[in-house]
């Protein structure tokens, strides 16, 4: 069998390679993680406070009908779509994968707190409970948002 | 039977370690004491169950609750192991760029 034709680049296009390879060259920073988004920082920041508000409204009026489900129900409603909003947001980020699985994971958590307040009257302890695991999983995704500024 | 913290605590630690091996070192800081609070509300959900505050159906929705939190914090403390990784190669990269640029003749790192 014949070796295959040896097709030697010429040195003008060995040039024209290299030149047009150079931005990629001169920027390659390794990313492995996308970068910092203020928008989805201090949106996150202000689910947080807004979630903490609401359990801390239902613990004050604990007992009262305005603490009953169907008397919130426009609040859940409202605040999955700005979680969604959120996770779209993200979405649009390469390399944002972690961030758009815990916001996932934080509509998922909203819709069991929706049927935890269905299922009946949520007490102080309850709500104490609830509203440490909320700040925990809104702080983990601010936490991870401000990691991404790498000190820039 | 009665949860000790200490023992969940050791638990989700090793569980933590064991997944990030190397990695664990620079999100300590971190995860540790996110991992403690969440087992102290594991403990706090069995409570509210034993002592009837929650009933069966609250009480599985609370746990689906903690599990997701669970998993929002691992996912911050793989993220963080992520960009110190990015960190340390780039770092790397750096280092040796101006030997790189001057074997090439022109700059490319």
């Amino acid at each position: 069998m014949n070796p295959l034709p040896r097709n030697p680049l010429h040195p003008w296009h060995l040039l024209a390679i290299l030149l047009l390879s150079l931005p990629v060259l001169t920027a390659c920073a390794v990313k492995l993680v996308s970068g910092y988004d203020e928008h989805i920082d201090s949106a996150a920041t202000e689910l947080q406070r807004r979630m903490d508000a609401h359990l801390t409204r239902l613990a004050t009026i604990e007992g009262e009908p305005e603490a009953d489900f169907d008397a919130n129900r426009q609040f859940y409603d409202d605040y999955e779509v700005d979680v969604r909003a959120v996770r779209v947001r993200a979405q649009a980020h390469e390399k944002n994968d972690l961030t758009e699985k815990q916001l996932e994971l934080m509509l998922d958590s909203l819709d069991e707190l929706r049927t935890v307040h269905e299922a009946g009257a949520l007490g102080k302890d309850t709500i104490d409970t609830l509203r440490t695991l909320f700040n925990t999983a809104w702080g983990a995704i601010i936490k991870l948002e401000v990691a991404k500024k790498r000190g820039d | 039977m009665s949860l000790k913290l200490s023992d969940l605590v050791k638990s989700m630690v090793d569980a933590a370690k064991a997944s990030l091996a190397s990695d664990w070192p620079k999100v300590e800081d971190y995860g540790r004491p996110e991992l403690k609070k969440l087992s102290q509300s594991l403990i706090d959900i069995a409570k509210l169950a034993a002592d009837g505050k929650i009933n069966a159906r609250q009480a599985k929705a609370i746990l689906q609750i903690h599990r997701n939190t669970t998993q929002t914090v691992m996912l911050t403390v793989e993220g963080m192991g992520l960009i110190a990784v990015e960190k340390a190669i780039n770092a790397a990269l750096k280092s040796v760029a101006d030997a790189v640029n001057a074997a090439a003749g022109m700059k490319i790192v």
